[in-house]
């Protein structure tokens, strides 16, 4: 006599009344044996009468090392980008750093020159503006030489008209009394 | 020197396709196909959330656990897909309606099966729900170990007790209601 598997009229059974039930996270959590305490019944009893999600949480089971190896491997090939990424930034800020630094001594050099040429353009300037200051000073100096000859001249007429007339005057009296 | 963009990309385009092919294999192996789903399809749809995940957020750590979610959800999509169109009437007459989830059974066979299927619902409310669980997990296909978890038993070893007590006394009520000799 041929026996029946049981199995098999089971899942058939459930197959025809089975409706999906389950969130993701519990098929998930149910492969991963991490089921909350407080939902284990109802998702061992939606699993129970359920095959699709019953051979989809044993599929999950399965699939759990190839999942793993794939997070390690995505990681791996993302901490390699990253790792050249950084190294490409570190090659353009060392670079920079080089570029900086002829930058710096060139613009110190340029800051320099037009000092130069700033105190070079100022004196030049004072220059062609002192000509015409230095005929006001001989101007003046001759104002005050023409007064001090003024003076002169007023202080020697003075003593000349001083001695003149005194010593004309003496000779006057002089002569007079005697 | 030049930006390795594109052989970051290939790298990880590899990485899904290899993931992608297993998934559709694993579909085929647990027979999720009779479930009105395209292998094909889910694991192009799961290579498409991964890449779209991973673009989102490229900082953001990528773990297994969100790669088996990635694949819960993707399936679980599908499933529902196929259950609203088994569920919508079909406009021809020689599609076998109610056959999606199953392997197509031959119409002499339809008759005994439908009344061992009642004799099982019987005799399975007959039993306890303690030991109910573990053997409708055990029917379903689930180990031992899977069992304990999934039911909260102690151990695989408690777990292994209970399922096979149940099943004993199952068969022979079975028996006892004239359904005939079942094997597991």
């Amino acid at each position: 006599m041929n026996k029946t598997n049981l199995s098999d009229l089971y899942r058939r059974l459930t197959a025809n009344r089975a409706t999906l039930t389950l969130a993701a996270d519990d098929l998930a959590a149910a492969a991963d044996g991490s089921l909350q305490a407080d939902r284990r019944e109802a998702v061992a009893e939606a699993l129970a009468a359920s095959p699709a999600e019953a051979r989809l949480v044993r599929m999950l089971r399965e699939l759990k090392s190839e999942s793993e190896a794939l997070a390690a491997n995505v990681a791996r090939t993302e901490r390699h980008t990253a790792h050249r990424r950084h190294q490409r930034d570190a090659g353009r800020v060392a670079a920079g750093r080089r570029f900086g630094g002829t930058a710096r001594w060139a613009a110190a050099l340029a800051a320099c020159l037009v000092a130069v040429v700033g105190v070079w353009t100022q004196r030049h300037l004072q220059m062609s503006h002192s000509a015409p200051q230095s005929t006001h000073v001989v101007a003046r100096s001759d104002v005050i030489f023409s007064t001090r000859d003024t003076i002169f001249d007023s202080g020697m007429d003075k003593s000349k008209h001083a001695a003149r007339s005194d010593n004309d005057h003496l000779f006057r009296g002089s002569f007079s009394d005697g | 020197m030049a930006i390795p963009v594109d052989i970051v990309h290939a790298r990880l385009e590899a990485l899904f396709r290899t993931y992608g092919a297993k998934v559709q294999a694993l579909l085929l192996t647990y027979s999720l196909d009779k479930h009105g789903i395209d292998p094909a399809d889910v694991a192009q749809e799961v290579r498409i959330r991964l890449w779209r995940a991973l673009e989102r957020d490229r900082s953001g750590a990528f773990h297994a656990s969100y790669i088996q979610r990635v694949v819960a959800s993707t399936v679980i999509d599908a499933l529902r897909r196929a259950e609203v169109r088994a569920a919508e009437p079909l406009p021809d007459e020689d599609e076998e309606p109610g056959s999606v989830g199953e392997m197509p059974i031959e119409p002499d066979r339809r008759a005994g099966d439908v009344e061992q299927m009642q004799g099982l619902a019987r005799c399975l409310a007959e039993i306890p729900e303690r030991r109910r669980l573990p053997i409708t997990l055990h029917l379903q296909g689930f180990a031992l170990q899977e069992i304990a978890d999934l039911a909260g038993i102690p151990s695989a070893e408690a777990a292994r007790k209970l399922v096979s007590r149940g099943l004993e006394e199952l068969k022979v009520r079975l028996r006892e209601l004239g359904y005939g000799e079942f094997d597991e």
